[in-house]
This record gives C-alpha cells, sequence and structure tokens, in this order.
C-alpha cells in the first residue's frame, strides 16, 4: 500500500512537468505581449521594452521556463504582472474562500445526489424517476452563470431572505485567524458573524452544486441499476430482508465505487475555482481572481492557477483510488497492481 | 510509534490554539449602520501605493488615505492648497517653491515635512525609478533637484518649464506623499501597507472582497464625516445594482445606461457628471505601411459616412455626450469654434467612390472599455455599417484588448479605436498623445510638423488665454487634417441609497468621501 502510494506520488511529476510546459508555452508563446496594458495609459514602447527587460521576457524561452521552475520547486510562483505581489501570497489568500464555497457545495451535491440517485433507480421509470432525471438534465445543461443571476434576482432581489455576494457582513468578519470564516467565527463564539457566513454562502453553495448534484445523481442512479438487477441482490430479497436493508446494505455499498469516483473528480473540480460562481457571487476565491488575471493577461497568476488546478486534480484521483481499498476489500494495492 | 502520535497530536492542538488566539471579531469597528458606508465597485484595486499603480480602482480608495501637495476643487481641475499652503514659481518658471503646512502626521505618526516630500519624489527620479512606476516620468519627470529649504520648505527646480506641472503634483498617482518611515520598512513597495496624511487611514484589504478604511482622528483639517469607509469588490453589474437596491451596499459605480430604470424604480439615486475623457477613432497613417487612410481625401470622405451625434446617441442611450474635438469642454483650450467634419452620406459615397475606396479593414477590441460602455466590436460594426451605406465594405477584426493593442502595432489596417482618460486637466494631457513618436500613444502615427511645434511652445507658456488659442489652434490642424475622429465624451455614472448626502464622483473618476455622510 505505501509503495504504490509512494509510486502514484512519483507519477505526479511527469503529468505536473507536461502540463507546466504547456501552460508556460500557451502564455508565453502563444499569447500576446502583455507589456502595452501592464504600463496601463502612460505606457511607451521605451518603458515596454525596459519592462520586458526586467521581467526577464527578453531570455530564450528555455531560460525562462528553467527559471520559473526553479522558482516553483521553492514555492515561488513569480510576481503578478500588475500588482507586483507574490502569486504565492495572492492566491494563498483566496484559497480559504475557495475551499470553504467548495467544501459545502460538494456537501449538499453528494447528500442530494446520491439520494435522489437511489430513490431514481428504486422507483425507476416512475414520475419521481422521470422528474429527477428531467431535474438532472436541466442541472447539467443550464449555465452556471444563469443560475446564479436567475437565484439572486429571486433570493436576493425579490424575496431578500439571503445577500446578493461577498462572504460575510464586512463588520463581522473574524480579524486574523485562518480564512475560514465558518471555523474562525465558531472560535471566538461569534454566532452571529457564522450564521451571516452562512447566508452568504447559501446561493453561491447551491449554484455551485447544482452541476455536480446532477452528475451525481444521475451516476447513482446506474450504479444502483447495474447492482440492483445482480443475482446476490435476488437472493437477499429471497432470504425475506426488508428493502431498505437490501438497497442500503446490499445494493448502495456495491454501488459506491463509482459514486465516490465522480464525487472525488467533482471536489477536485470544483476546489479548482469555480470561475463562474465566484465571479457571479463577488465570491472572493481563487476562481474569480483567475477571471480578473486572464482577462488582464497576467500570466503568472494564470500559470500559478493552472498548476494548482493539475495539482488538485491528481491528488483527488489518488484519494479516490485509495478510498477503493477502504470500501471494497477485494481491491489490495500490490506492487504489481500499479 | 505512540509517543510520536501524542507529539503529533500534541502541536496540531497547539497550532488551533494559537490561531484561535490569533482570531477575534471585528469589533474594534462600530457595526452601526451609519458608521459605515459601503463603495461596491467591479474590481479590486491593483494596489495602495500610488506610486506603482495607475487603475481607478486603487486611485478612488487611495485618494482617502493620501494627499498631495496641491490638490484639486471638487468640482473641477482646477488646483487648490493641500498639503502645500502655499507656492511661488521663479521668474524663468523653472523652480517652485512650496510652503509646507505644519503640524501634519502620517497614520504612522512620521511628521510629514520638507525632507519627507524630497523623499517621495526622489523615490521615483529616474535612478531609481522601476518600470511599474507608470506616473513617475509624468509628474517628476521634468524635476532636475529638490532641494530641503527647512523643515517646511521645499523648492523643486525643473530641467525645463511645464506648465502642467503644478496639476500633474495635484494627480493621486505618482504624486501622494507617503510616509517615508512605511516605505522604509516594507521594502519601498506600500501596496498593503498603505500610509498616508489623509482624512481616512488603512485597516485592512481582504483580498478580493473589501478595503476598509476608518477616520483619522489626527487628520489636519475637519475629520471624514462618517467613521468607516468599505470598498467592496463586486464583478457583476447585475448582482451590484441588487445589492444597492436591498441596502446591502451604499453606493455603486460602473453602470450603464441599461440598469437605471431599474435602480431608480427601487428609489435610489443616479449620479451622472461630464467625465473628462474622449473617445476616438483613429486612421492608420502610418508611413511605413500601405493603408489607403493615409490619403487625407480618404479620410475625410469617411468622416462624412458617419453620423457621429446619432451613432453616440443610439449605442450610449443619452449618458456620452458626441465629440467634436478631442478635447472634453471642461478642459481649459477646449473651443466651440473647433468644426468636424460634417456629416454627409451622399458627398461620402461620392468621394469614395472617386478614390476608388471600395473595401476597408477595421481593428478592434472586444470588451468594453471606461470609455466605451458598449465594446469596441458594437461601435466598429455601427461604423461598418455607415461605410456599408457609403458603398465601402468593410472586415471588422476584434481582438482581446492585450491583442488589440499589440495588433495595431505590428499589423496594416485602416481604423482602429481608442480612448484617453484626463489625468490633470491640462490640454496636453490630452492633445500631447498625437505629437508622439511613439506607436502606443500616437497609435495612427500621424505626423504634423506644425502641430507639434505648437504644442513644444505651449506646454512651456503660462497658463491663459494665449496658450489656449494655441490648443485651439492645434484642434484645428486635427479636425481639417481628419488625423482622427472624436467620436464622444463618456459622462461618469454612480447609484447611491436615498439617505447618502455630499457624494460625487470627480470630473478624473476619484471619489473622495470625506464630506459624504450616511444618515
Amino acid at each position: 500500500m505505501l509503495l504504490y502510494f509512494i509510486k502514484r506520488l512519483l507519477m505526479l511529476i511527469p503529468v505536473l512537468f507536461f502540463v507546466s510546459v504547456l501552460v508556460f508555452l500557451i502564455m508565453r508563446v502563444f499569447s500576446p505581449d502583455p507589456a502595452t496594458i501592464v504600463l496601463g495609459q502612460h505606457a511607451s514602447l521605451e518603458k515596454a521594452e525596459a519592462w520586458r527587460e526586467q521581467m526577464g521576457l527578453n531570455e530564450p524561452i528555455i531560460t525562462q521556463y528553467l527559471n520559473y521552475m526553479n522558482g516553483v520547486l521553492h514555492g515561488d510562483f513569480g510576481v503578478s504582472y500588475f500588482t507586483n505581489a507574490p502569486v504565492t501570497g495572492e492566491l494563498l489568500a483566496r484559497l480559504p474562500a475557495t475551499i470553504e464555497l467548495a467544501v459545502i457545495a460538494i456537501i449538499i451535491a453528494s447528500i442530494a445526489g446520491v439520494f435522489f440517485g437511489i430513490i431514481s433507480a428504486v422507483k425507476k421509470n416512475s414520475i419521481i424517476d422521470n422528474f429527477t432525471m428531467t431535474t438532472a438534465l436541466i442541472g447539467v445543461s443550464m449555465p452556471v452563470f444563469w443560475l446564479g443571476m436567475l437565484l439572486i434576482i429571486c433570493f436576493s432581489g425579490w424575496l431578500h431572505w439571503v445577500p446578493s455576494g461577498g462572504r460575510i457582513d464586512t463588520l463581522m468578519r473574524p480579524m486574523g485567524g485562518t480564512g475560514f470564516y465558518f471555523y474562525d467565527t465558531l472560535v471566538i463564539g461569534d454566532y452571529e458573524a457564522f450564521f451571516n457566513a452562512l447566508q452568504h454562502a447559501a446561493l453561491p453553495a447551491i449554484t455551485l452544486a447544482g452541476y455536480s448534484m446532477a452528475i451525481i445523481t444521475r451516476m447513482t442512479r446506474s450504479s444502483m441499476l447495474d447492482v440492483l438487477h445482480q443475482d446476490y441482490i435476488r437472493t437477499a430479497r429471497a432470504k425475506g430482508l426488508s428493502s431498505w436493508r437490501v438497497i442500503f446494505k446490499h445494493a448502495f455499498r456495491n454501488a459506491l465505487l463509482p459514486i465516490i469516483t465522480v464525487i472525488g473528480l467533482q471536489f477536485g473540480s470544483l476546489l479548482s475555482g469555480a470561475v463562474l460562481t465566484e465571479t457571479v457571487f463577488a465570491w472572493p476565491g481563487i476562481g474569480a481572481y483567475s477571471v480578473q488575471c486572464i482577462l488582464r493577461s497576467d500570466f503568472p497568476v494564470i500559470q500559478g492557477v493552472v498548476l494548482i488546478v493539475a495539482f488538485v486534480f491528481v491528488i483527488m484521483n489518488l484519494l479516490v483510488d485509495l478510498l477503493y481499498a477502504a470500501l471494497d476489500p477485494r481491491v489490495k494495492y500490490s506492487q504489481e497492481s500499479v | 510509534m505512540n509517543f510520536s502520535k501524542t507529539k503529533l497530536f500534541a502541536a496540531a492542538l497547539a497550532a488551533v490554539f494559537a490561531v484561535t488566539a490569533a482570531t477575534e471579531a471585528s469589533a474594534a469597528l462600530s457595526r452601526k449602520p451609519q458608521d459605515n458606508l459601503i463603495f461596491a465597485s467591479t474590481n479590486d484595486p491593483l494596489g495602495l501605493d500610488p506610486a506603482l499603480v495607475d487603475d481607478n480602482d486603487s486611485g478612488k480608495i487611495n485618494c482617502n488615505i493620501y494627499e498631495s501637495l496641491l490638490a484639486f476643487e471638487p468640482d473641477s481641475t482646477n488646483i487648490k492648497p493641500s498639503l502645500a499652503e502655499s507656492y511661488t514659481v521663479s521668474d524663468d518658471g523653472l523652480t517652485y517653491t512650496f510652503k509646507l503646512r505644519q503640524g501634519v502626521k502620517f497614520h504612522d505618526g512620521t511628521p510629514f515635512n520638507a525632507e519627507a516630500v524630497k523623499f517621495n519624489i526622489v523615490r521615483q527620479m529616474p535612478e531609481n525609478m522601476i518600470p511599474k512606476m507608470s506616473y513617475a516620468s509624468f509628474v517628476w519627470g521634468d524635476v532636475a533637484e529638490v532641494k530641503v529649504i527647512d523643515d517646511y520648505t521645499v523648492a523643486i527646480t525643473l530641467k525645463r518649464r511645464n506648465t502642467p506641472f503644478l496639476h500633474n503634483i495635484a494627480m493621486m498617482y505618482a504624486a501622494p506623499m507617503i510616509s517615508p518611515k512605511a516605505l522604509q520598512e516594507y521594502g519601498n513597495n506600500v501596496m498593503e501597507h498603505p500610509c498616508g496624511t489623509g482624512p481616512y487611514k488603512f485597516v485592512a484589504w481582504d483580498k478580493g472582497q473589501q478595503v476598509i478604511l476608518t477616520r483619522n482622528e489626527d487628520y489636519w483639517g475637519e475629520p471624514g464625516r462618517t467613521a468607516n469607509l468599505i470598498f467592496r469588490t463586486m464583478p457583476e453589474t447585475s448582482a451590484r445594482v441588487v445589492a444597492l437596491n436591498n441596502g446591502e451596499v451604499d453606493i455603486i459605480n460602473g453602470i450603464d445606461a441599461n440598469v437605471i430604470p431599474e435602480i431608480k424604480q427601487a428609489g435610489n439615486q443616479i449620479f451622472s457628471a461630464e467625465g473628462m475623457s474622449t473617445h476616438y477613432m483613429f486612421f492608420n497613417v502610418n508611413p511605413a505601411q500601405d493603408s489607403v487612410t493615409k490619403d487625407k481625401a480618404v479620410r475625410r470622405a469617411i468622416a462624412k459616412a458617419i453620423n457621429i451625434p446619432e451613432m453616440v446617441q443610439s449605442l450610449y442611450k443619452g449618458y456620452d455626450t458626441p465629440a467634436t474635438t478631442i478635447l472634453p469642454k471642461a478642459i481649459p483650450g477646449y473651443s466651440d469654434k473647433v468644426k468636424p467634419v460634417a456629416y454627409d452620406p451622399e458627398a461620402a459615397k461620392k468621394e469614395l467612390a472617386e478614390l476608388g475606396v471600395k473595401h476597408l479593414t477595421i481593428y478592434t477590441y472586444s470588451g468594453a472599455r471606461i470609455y466605451n460602455t458598449v465594446g469596441g466590436q458594437v461601435l466598429a460594426e455601427a461604423i461598418q455599417a455607415y461605410l456599408k451605406a457609403a458603398g465601402v465594405e468593410s472586415d471588422v477584426m476584434v481582438f482581446d484588448w492585450a491583442t488589440y493593442k499589440n495588433k495595431i502595432i505590428t499589423d496594416t489596417f485602416d481604423i482602429g479605436f481608442m480612448g484617453w482618460n484626463g489625468d490633470n486637466g491640462d490640454a496636453d494631457n490630452f492633445l500631447g498623445l498625437f505629437a508622439s513618436d511613439d506607436q502606443i500613444n500616437n497609435n495612427g502615427l500621424w505626423f504634423n510638423q506644425e502641430y507639434r511645434d505648437l504644442l513644444a511652445e505651449a506646454l512651456t507658456m503660462p497658463d491663459g488665454a494665449e496658450r489656449n488659442a494655441m490648443y485651439e489652434k492645434a484642434e484645428m490642424i486635427i479636425a481639417e487634417e481628419t488625423a482622427l475622429l472624436p467620436l464622444s465624451h463618456p459622462q461618469i455614472l454612480g447609484a447611491m441609497r436615498p439617505n447618502i448626502e455630499n457624494f460625487a464622483i470627480h470630473p478624473i473618476g476619484l471619489t473622495f468621501m470625506h464630506d459624504v455622510v450616511k444618515h
């Protein structure tokens, strides 16, 4: 198991190397020179040249890449072209917001998705099944941006139930701390602020959960249907076990592997920054920041974000694989299975 | 094994306690609504060091933290004393001697004096300047020497006469005074540790979320009227409008004509004022390229084909003013005697046919700009339609902003679009662009020796009628040569709750919040 884990970790290296080369080439070779916009209204050709020189953009592309990777290996993703601030710090400052939102969203998506998936499978071809599957189809197809705006207009604009954006009312924000507002507000016992943060997270979390929930529902349904047709389920029913016991103890546990895979991958994608959701709800995470940086061609930040996203995805894949062993005793990770 | 697990658990517990101890509620700031003025805008500021930024999102916050030697009047770019109580100019127009206000302190307690002024200027002189200081050469580029006469007197000598100098040092980019102690402490970069002398001081910047300022109780003048200022970042216009209508925020900017009815319907107020920016179409006259617009007759015929007032009304729904000259009305030197080429579609059609112009290439950008809220593509397509009516087909090539800025330097095309946001209320700030050999500023590379001589002479002349007449003449040359086509002067738009008093956006786009009250 340990050997498998180490080998899988080592496999990260070529994946991240390939991603780093790809994103570097796209940013530095195929993208426009950002000098004239970095320097703003008072840019000049002379100033642009001085800036390129200062940022090392006149070096051969290989040298630029090696310098960049040397920094990355030391935890330094360079500095933002526009703010001169270290990219690592800028991303770390926004990471808690993204993680907090992703965790809430995946909890909502998993609970609701699994619940509706099971109901759908058990009541196959019933009105409930058709309704759930149609809703899931809408969930998959509906643009996040549109859903977010719809929820804001409805629940914030018309009903005034929740705020339209942000993470917490400004003066309730906990000072210092971890940056995870739910945790920080609970730690200091400021329950008013905790519920305020919860209200703020409601709409973005539901918006973000929408797509994942639909995917998880469909996967749960299809996986459950496969299992429900197995002989051992028929045997279990023949033994006179109660319906819920057959569904949850025999069928669901065996249907869990693909569901876990989907949840893991969805969580990876949510963690990597919900670009549109964060922008619509003014949620100050990595996703909204990426949009801002893409719009103004702030390449070092975009490179940093892409590398982190790739890293998160690969790690999530690994964790999902490791979970298999915990869930299914037949799965053993030996040297041969690598 | 057990021992290491215990140690690990103890370490984790210690870390949790350390974090817990460092966390506190924002109790230091009042939670009373009337003490907190919340201003929502599109972007996070780039930073809070006025020497290192050039964006309005930073400027509108910085103007409440920092002050310059001089300041602009609340509704114009006329200058008034600020950190300098008075000044004299030597007979040769080269040396400016400033008497500084006494008893002023930076927010960190450092006294403001002549040494602090010198420190701030020397920081941005060519030998110390870094490329990101994009306004340093504009504001301080002509400075030859800064001399401390005594604690509260400083003399600045220029290399050449530069009439806009006094306006430049009233600006919120490069000109504001920063605590020398803070600059030394934070490695010559106070982007995240701003420290000025202004009526509000910095509390916190939650990246991507908000910047919080609180009243400077030791301010040398009347203290700010609201206790706390909160500048929130909300990228989506619709979300900002909902937040305003709900009362979650008090003021918003970055709105366009489409959302105004909804805002008014909710009982909120609209703020609109003549801005200080210009939006124009330029022709490619680069001598090294093969473009039909190098021919003045072609440019004039194209100008005749475009009904600018009609187009501006249709695109901006009355919230932009059709332009007749590059200078906005509020700038000294503006003249209504300057007449652009009149709209005459029949003449345009005839002349373009005679000149053999059948096809043009239009380059434009994809998104909206401050001076063009409908975006470059919509604008280019409007121009394309006018050209088609005049019998000329055209291709509209749309690029993202960064690509566009590069393409108009490297490619051959006929027509492009650009805009300029006034910095200091001086005519040279606008017209000087087209006297440059730098293609980033003079995009079409138009060249006219008479125009350049006029601009060079006017730059060194004292303010007044004679100088204004020279700019009027320069504008007439632009109109006659049809080097470019002024399109519009955008209005500045904002919206606020009905309980907000005294809020205004300055013509150069800054928001001084000192007198704003929330009832």
